[in-house]
């Protein structure tokens, strides 16, 4: 990612891609024809622990705004990391018409560390099994945060 | 005509072309008779000038939904973008700049709102986040950012103040009761001092009283010795004479 851009995406409120912008296109290496009516997923990295999705999901479903550290996954199978920030959108009305998500660079340091406890997070995941597979990786987030004394809010965005 | 949208203008001048080349070809038959040649040429010429017709709306298509953001954008709206549209041609690159455009205003809207709204529920760690804004919206986040901290600095400095004066406060309040109870203690000590002052008095009374009786027994015990050592040199004498 290049520090003077950041890629920015739209979804309907089921999460299906209804815009992305010119550095979205050239990240993720697909056409904006196979991307408009796309799952987001469709960039989602293997690597990515499933609590983290949860977690933002969880987040914004309740109307709150949501960072976290995401490894996307380009067509080509290259990864690239973002921050990502994720917000509902309103109509007029106040109704939920979908999300907007931009993503920026992260901080070197920040993917050091947040490489290191998706690592673990996955490990943890695949070693409970589908069923408990994102309470046992929930659990070494919040003991970490419990650890750290911070919010998630705050951990993320103090790097 | 002046009034007419330019898709319609352009349909008209269109149309008209197409009506003409429709008369060439059939005056062509009528006065020369039917050849190939000028026939497919000229029905060429007309499917050319229809298919041009289809494809200025497919490409005008876009300046409807341009027009409509650019209303929400001065209605204060950010949220529309145009998709679809080629990258190359003079209507689609403006289409994508309109989208830049957008992918920096509401990115900043929303990022003003967020740190504002955190701030006001005190929680101070939710600066903007300028990385990937241009030019003034960038400068003008990190501007905010020194702004959100001298409020988080200011808002220390406040909570500081306000516990040196709940200290204060504590002190004072303790100080009133100091010297309620000193003051309780300062009663209590006169009215101790009444009791010992009335004490002392009847004490004193005591004392007068008793220094007459007191002389009446030293007068007994006086007399008791003497007549006990009267009795004794009595006894001695006694037996001394045989």
């Amino acid at each position: 990612m290049r520090e003077d851009d950041f890629i920015v995406s739209k979804t309907d409120p089921k999460g299906r891609i209804i815009y992305g912008n010119r550095i979205f296109i050239e990240y993720s290496g697909y056409t904006e024809a196979e991307l408009l009516g796309a799952q987001h997923n469709i960039i989602r990295h293997p690597d990515m622990p499933r609590a983290v999705f949860k977690l933002l999901w969880d987040t914004i479903h309740s109307g709150h705004e949501c960072f976290a550290y995401v490894k996307n996954m380009a067509q080509n199978g290259s990864y690239y990391w973002v921050l990502a920030n994720v917000t509902p959108s309103y109509d007029l009305d106040g109704r939920m018409i979908g999300y907007l998500s931009v993503r920026r660079k992260p901080k070197p340091e920040a993917i050091k560390v947040v490489d290191g406890l998706y690592k673990t997070m996955l490990a943890a995941e695949k070693q409970a099994g589908a069923r408990d597979a994102i309470g046992a990786s929930s659990k070494i987030l919040t003991d970490l945060l419990t650890a750290k004394g911070v919010s998630y809010e705050e951990f993320v965005l103090s790097f | 005509m002046n009034t007419l949208s330019l898709q319609s203008r352009y349909t008209i001048f269109a149309s008209g072309f197409n009506f003409l080349l429709l008369a060439g070809i059939v005056i062509n038959v009528v006065m020369y008779g039917f050849h190939w040649l000028p026939f497919t040429v000229l029905i060429a010429g007309f499917a050319l000038a229809a298919w041009m017709q289809v494809m200025t709306r497919k490409w005008f298509a876009p300046l409807d939904k341009l027009t409509a953001i650019a209303r929400e954008i001065s209605q204060g709206r950010f949220d529309g973008r145009v998709t679809g549209v080629s990258a190359t041609d003079e209507i689609g690159r403006l289409c994508w700049n309109m989208n830049d455009m957008l992918d920096q205003l509401e990115p900043y809207f929303r990022e003003v709102a967020t740190s504002f709204r955190y701030t006001s529920d005190g929680k101070f760690f939710r600066q903007t986040q300028p990385t990937g804004l241009h030019g003034a919206f960038r400068t003008s986040l990190e501007n905010l950012n020194v702004s959100l901290d001298a409020m988080a600095s200011n808002n220390r400095e406040q909570m500081k103040n306000l516990l040196i004066s709940m200290v204060q406060g504590l002190n004072s309040r303790s100080l009133l009761t100091n010297l309620a109870s000193t003051q309780q203690d300062l009663a209590h000590i006169t009215e101790r001092m009444g009791v010992v002052v009335e004490e002392a008095t009847r004490t004193h009374g005591d004392a007068v009283e008793s220094s007459g009786k007191e002389g009446l027994v030293t007068c007994r015990s006086f007399l008791h010795s003497s007549l006990r050592s009267a009795a004794t040199s009595k006894a001695r004498d006694s037996r001394s004479t045989p």
